[in-house]
């Protein structure tokens, strides 16, 4: 038992290695206290949904990719598919950038996001020879993945994505 | 009955309110948070960074005190100094939305450095010991040097923070989007696409192993890194995690932090002999 080792050790040491400090008390009050704020301050926001900056919550990593789609942008013209995107072609990236995913601009938090995340696809439609660009795919929430359909995202309706709270969630992601 | 509640008691005190032992350890783990502290905010709150006199201010508290705790002078104090400099700038984040300022891996850092100011862990690897020693040299020459030996109920209450750290992140896993891949998934497109990792986004199955694997490791460790007798395979596994974690996802000082954090989990008075053992003072130690 290491305590018991310990307080040989104690014994071992004499008068010199006795604790300083706080009394003795003050000291087992503070240590209960502590610990009991430490073992139970998390369940304030995780179970009773009571935020507070100070009562943190260890829910890391779990907004990280809320917000993000995952599909295909399909570039029409006429009835005709001429072309097929990902996610990051239709941004024009190479990669997600290397922020802090909840101040991406272009997260997909509600219906109205996927038009915005494909408003540079829409810009420069006529390059790709279309008229119209749809997407079929999934958003991330932190319910798991969302499906997305947006018929005509350059127009701005036709659009379903079943991922009621995501905006919500977004405020409580970090 | 009476008799039994005054053991159980007593052993609880060892145990924590009165946990005392080898200041080695501690005292490794203020030097490693200093150098975290400075590595995680050295960059963003330079002088050459502040807005306004008040975070001027802030700065030049920040760098004094990580300074002090990591040459250890005034070492308790200096702890108290960064950890609430430390705090300050998280919950400065939250109100202002600097991008990471109020993540928890700030949060675990603050908190960490003001726990260990409930330890000695100026006894050891410090300027505060060098005076001691000097001053202790000087008055009684004759006399045994001042050990390195003080309270560390502060260590303690660092491992029940590791141990509710990640009691509370598996039960924020354990839902069925977790748990079916979907939220690490998610994680990844985010990481990986575009990148020479985006390949794994082609195996969910492995995917959805992996978030099972996580939340069971972290359940076990949040109970194995409390039993001494389980630390021997507990303590690896916790540091492939965190070593997992800081090769495959941007975790800051995440990971560092806990890997620092993990010394409170080890016997003082074997960290103490170990250190004398590979300095080659065994003989020494053998007789403390």
């Amino acid at each position: 038992m290491q305590g018991d080792e310990m307080s040989a050790d104690a014994r071992r040491e004499g008068v010199d290695s006795r604790p300083s400090g706080l009394p003795t008390q003050l000291r087992r009050a503070g240590f209960v206290g502590i610990a009991l704020f430490i073992l139970l301050a998390p369940s304030a926001g995780q179970v009773f949904g009571v935020k507070h900056l100070l009562l943190r919550e260890w829910v890391m990593y779990s907004g990280v990719g809320v917000g993000i789609p995952r599909g295909e942008f399909r570039i029409w013209r006429g009835d005709h598919m001429v072309a097929t995107l990902s996610p990051l072609e239709a941004l024009d990236l190479p990669a997600y950038p290397s922020v802090i995913h909840y101040t991406f601009a272009h997260r997909v938090l509600d219906d109205a996001d996927l038009p915005a995340f494909a408003a540079r696809l829409c810009e420069a439609l006529a390059d790709h020879d279309g008229d119209r660009v749809s997407f079929e795919g999934v958003v991330g929430t932190r319910a798991g993945w969302r499906r997305a359909q947006h018929g005509d995202v350059c127009k701005g309706d036709g659009h379903q994505i079943t991922a009621a709270g995501s905006q919500r969630e977004a405020e409580h992601d970090r | 009955m009476t008799v039994d509640l005054q053991t159980i008691a007593a052993r609880f005190d060892r145990w924590g309110p009165s946990f005392t032992g080898s200041t080695r350890a501690v005292a490794l783990m203020r030097i490693g948070l200093a150098v975290i502290a400075i590595t995680r905010f050295g960059g963003e709150i330079g002088f050459h960074q502040a807005q306004n006199p008040g975070t001027l201010l802030l700065s030049a508290l920040f760098f004094l005190m990580v300074a002090m705790m990591f040459v250890g002078y005034l070492s308790r104090f200096a702890c108290i100094g960064t950890g609430l400099s430390v705090m300050c700038l998280y919950i400065a984040g939250a109100l202002t939305q600097t991008a990471g300022w109020a993540h928890h891996h700030v949060y675990l850092l603050g908190t960490a450095c003001l726990l260990l100011a409930l330890t000695e862990c100026g006894r050891s690897y410090s300027l505060d010991r060098w005076r001691v020693l000097n001053a202790a040299r000087r008055a009684r020459p004759t006399q045994p040097e001042p050990r390195e030996y003080g309270l560390l109920w502060g260590q303690r209450l660092i491992a029940l923070q590791l141990s509710a750290m990640y009691f509370w992140t598996a039960i924020d896993k354990t839902d069925r989007a977790f748990l079916s891949g979907e939220r690490l998934e998610q994680t990844f497109v985010w990481v990986y696409s575009g990148r020479a990792l985006e390949f794994v986004l082609a195996y969910p199955g492995m995917i959805a192993l992996l978030s099972v694997i996580v939340v069971i490791v972290e359940y076990v460790l949040a109970v194995a890194i409390l039993v001494p007798r389980w630390r021997i395979w507990a303590l690896p596994m916790g540091l492939a995690l965190h070593a997992g974690f800081y090769l495959m996802l941007p975790v800051h000082t995440y990971s560092a932090t806990a890997m620092v954090l993990y010394l409170a989990l080890l016997d003082p008075a074997r960290v103490h002999s170990f250190i004398d053992r590979i300095q080659g003072h065994e003989r020494v130690a053998h007789h403390l």
